[in-house]
């Protein structure tokens, strides 16, 4: 694959490089018949950017269809290559499969040419089942609105939460009814459906979805000038945000949404830390349902819903990640980055076992946390076998020492009630509890 | 407790934006006291290290169209008059929530809600540039409330007694000379004589550096001691007041000014503290205490 490209042009692939190295790390190039394709995704896998420049936007492409035309290449190399687009007055792409490197040349000004070849780190491309026809609400608007929208919030704000309806849309930065600390500075902005350029909501909906990269694309938006399209659907399914310029370029932003029953996505990345140094990758439902008061919900329809996120997750030819849709092994919200197969070590195991066991034998739904560990042997038959124990003491086993870390992390697992439309336990209590259940 | 508040004046508005500003340079957290007919706020001392007590005052019936504070004093009947609610609130937090005032406002409310804990509600209505739209805006700003048995370690400061009061010109010019000053010495000596004449003094092993500003107004003069008699000798007498103060505290209160600050005075008491007040219009005024330090 050959093309080259003018100044303006070049800057434009610049701008969006530099969008997508705000949440990606690799950037996967894919060239075909109808153009280039710049494609990314984030560390967590609930987000992906694709930049899509049709052929007229190059001033010569000249591809074989024969070789394999795409490629990935380190987000940091391409940004580097892709900073100081001042002096640039001509841009030539070619990807080398032989030496496997793509090489950038760039003519600059006062005669200066600069060349770069970034290494090609592997031949994968990415496709993903989603498509924009299937969403039913659209929003289109201009930059500058989405601008006020993202201005609204902290910079450091983690997510944000749109709530449409037929009148109007309201931007939040909490989910009601969510756990908050005390310093928490909530936000929200009502805007009217008239400021919109199109705002066809055909179901009413609250979307909440990771900021950063909205406001990368954002960014991007801006640099273009152009209207920004929003389409989604309900709570769960995936959110894309698609920006077009005239036949040229076309950007889209595929992003997962969270679920109305997961509670606010920085809690939860919280929670993988905590999960990862333990070296277990597995959430129990245990511990969420110890979040949420609805917890008529039983873990099957969960898995189900949790399931349904799989059709909208990426898929890589190269099959990085393995989600086999039959084991019932628990992922929230499948897209973010769990790797099953850490379960192999019997200790670990263990300790997560006995921590289940304690939330079976505190927790309101102890017979649905027995479907976490269907799939492995060992521990179906050790569970079975401490149900039957669960009245006994449990002290007489020999591993409860080892269990005094689990309960330092899972503290919250253990304690008698937490619900979290309460004020956090740091605040002043005013009025003691009345609960006669304590 | 009710309190609820709002301004429809977008010059108003401004302007609290600004005192809110500069409250957040000064300090992480202030303490706002709501009176049946002022609402002051106190940056607290000890805070911020190096932060000057500074109080501002706000005649409420002046600023707000609608104001309303009512404090539920279940046993006592009385104490209409001395009704209050303390809060302490971090004035970063509320400056972002005001600081949609800076796109056409139309009109501002607030008002003390209790949500998960007891936070501050700014509404803001706004008009936005590009579609003549009304949006709404709305920020929960987290306070916590200052419970009765702490309210008089907040009672405002009395304005202290000083022998001159001297109007000093604008305060870029002040900002700039005492942030260089700041360099030369630790301390910085303020000297005003009734003759309008203000000098600020920085003194070094080597260098000594003064700065002298003439036909300044003077407010007032009060001397000590003396008979009623004899004005006129009075007015004919010459004061001379001097006071040593920390510079990093005055220049840290000089740079977070955020107002404008077309008469500001300076009250100093010989040797023991200056005052310095703010007015930005009738009934609002920022005040602060610079303590004199031992050479």
């Amino acid at each position: 694959m050959k093309c080259s490209l003018g100044g303006i042009n070049a800057k434009t692939v610049a701008k969006s490089i530099q969008s997508l190295a705000k949440f990606g790390s690799d950037l996967y190039v894919e060239a075909d018949s109808q153009g280039l394709q710049l494609r990314s995704f984030n560390s967590s896998k609930s987000a992906m950017g694709t930049f899509r420049f049709k052929r007229t936007f190059f001033e010569s492409y000249h591809i074989v269809e024969a070789n394999e035309n795409y490629c990935k290449i380190g987000m940091k190399a391409a940004l580097a290559v892709f900073k100081n687009m001042q002096q640039v007055e001509r841009c030539d792409i070619c990807i080398m499969p032989e030496s496997s490197k793509l090489q950038i040349q760039f003519s600059c000004r006062l005669e200066t040419l600069k060349n770069a070849l970034i290494s090609i780190v592997d031949e994968e491309n990415i496709s993903t089942p989603v498509s924009v026809e299937e969403a039913n609400n659209l929003l289109v608007g201009s930059y500058k609105l989405f601008n006020d929208i993202s201005n609204n919030f902290n910079t450091a704000e983690v997510e944000i939460t749109l709530e449409v309806n037929s009148n109007g849309l309201t931007a939040k930065n909490y989910i009601e009814g969510s756990r908050v600390n005390d310093r928490f500075m909530r936000s929200q902005l009502k805007l009217s459906s008239a400021e919109f350029e199109s705002y066809n909501i055909v179901q009413e909906s609250a979307i909440t979805f990771s900021l950063k990269e909205f406001r990368s694309f954002l960014a991007f938006a801006e640099s273009l000038g152009e209207n920004i399209s929003l389409h989604f659907d309900q709570a769960g399914g995936p959110i894309i945000m698609m920006i077009k310029k005239l036949d040229f370029i076309e950007c889209s932003l595929i992003m997962s949404t969270l679920y109305p029953d997961d509670i606010s996505m920085y809690d939860e990345l919280r929670e993988t830390e905590v999960n990862e140094r333990m070296s277990v990758t597995v959430k129990t439902p245990g511990s969420h349902k110890r979040k949420h008061s609805d917890s008529e919900m039983t873990a099957k329809t969960q898995y189900s819903k949790r399931t349904l996120s799989e059709q909208y997750t990426l898929s890589t030819e190269a099959a990085l990640f393995q989600f086999d849709s039959d084991k019932s092994v628990p992922s929230t919200n499948c897209t973010r980055n769990l790797t099953p197969p850490d379960l192999r070590t019997d200790d670990n195991n263990a300790d997560v076992l006995l921590a289940t066991k304690e939330l079976a034998s505190n927790g309101k739904n102890s017979t649905n946390i027995s479907i976490t560990f269907e799939n492995i042997e060992t521990a179906r038959d050790m569970i079975s076998q401490d149900k039957d124990d669960e009245d006994e003491a449990i002290a007489q086993s020999p591993q409860r020492k080892e269990t005094s870390k689990l309960r330092r992390v899972f503290t919250r697992c253990f304690e008698n009630t937490y619900i979290p439309k309460e004020p956090s336990p740091n605040s002043q209590v005013y009025v003691p509890n009345s609960d006669t259940e304590d | 407790m009710k309190f609820s508040a709002k301004i429809d004046d977008g010059q108003y508005m401004r302007e609290f934006q600004n005192i809110v500003l500069t409250l957040a340079k000064l300090t992480k957290e202030c303490v706002i006291i709501m009176k049946k007919d002022k609402l002051n706020f106190i940056a607290n001392e000890e805070s911020g290290s190096t932060a000057p007590l500074v109080w501002i005052e706000i005649n409420a019936q002046l600023y707000f169209t609608n104001y309303i504070m009512e404090e539920k004093i279940s046993k006592d009947d009385d104490d209409d008059d001395n009704s209050t609610i303390m809060l302490a609130i971090s004035p970063i937090h509320f400056s972002r929530a005001l600081s949609s005032f800076k796109l056409n406002a139309r009109n501002f409310k607030f008002k003390l809600i209790h949500l998960q804990f007891p936070c501050l509600r700014t509404e803001t209505e706004v008009i936005s540039q590009n579609s003549g739209e009304s949006r709404q805006i709305v920020h929960d700003v987290p306070v916590t409330v200052i419970p009765r048995n702490e309210w008089n370690y907040y009672d405002l400061p009395q304005i202290p007694r000083t022998q001159l009061i001297i109007n000093v010109c604008s305060n870029s010019l002040l900002r700039g000379l005492i942030d260089k000053l700041k360099n030369i010495s630790p301390t910085l000596i303020f000297e005003a004589n009734s003759m309008g004449e203000l000098n600020l003094v920085a003194k070094n092993e080597l260098t000594t550096i003064t700065t002298r500003f003439k036909k300044l107004e003077v407010k007032s003069v009060t001397t000590n001691g003396g008979g009623n008699g004899d004005d006129e000798e009075k007015e004919k007498e010459n004061i001379e007041v001097k006071c040593s103060v920390d510079c990093k505290k005055t220049s840290l209160f000089f740079t977070a000014l955020q107002v404008p600050t077309t008469e500001l005075s300076c009250g100093i008491d010989d040797d023991h503290l200056i005052h310095i007040e703010i007015k930005i219009r009738e009934g609002v005024f920022i005040h602060s205490i610079l303590p004199g330090v031992c050479v």
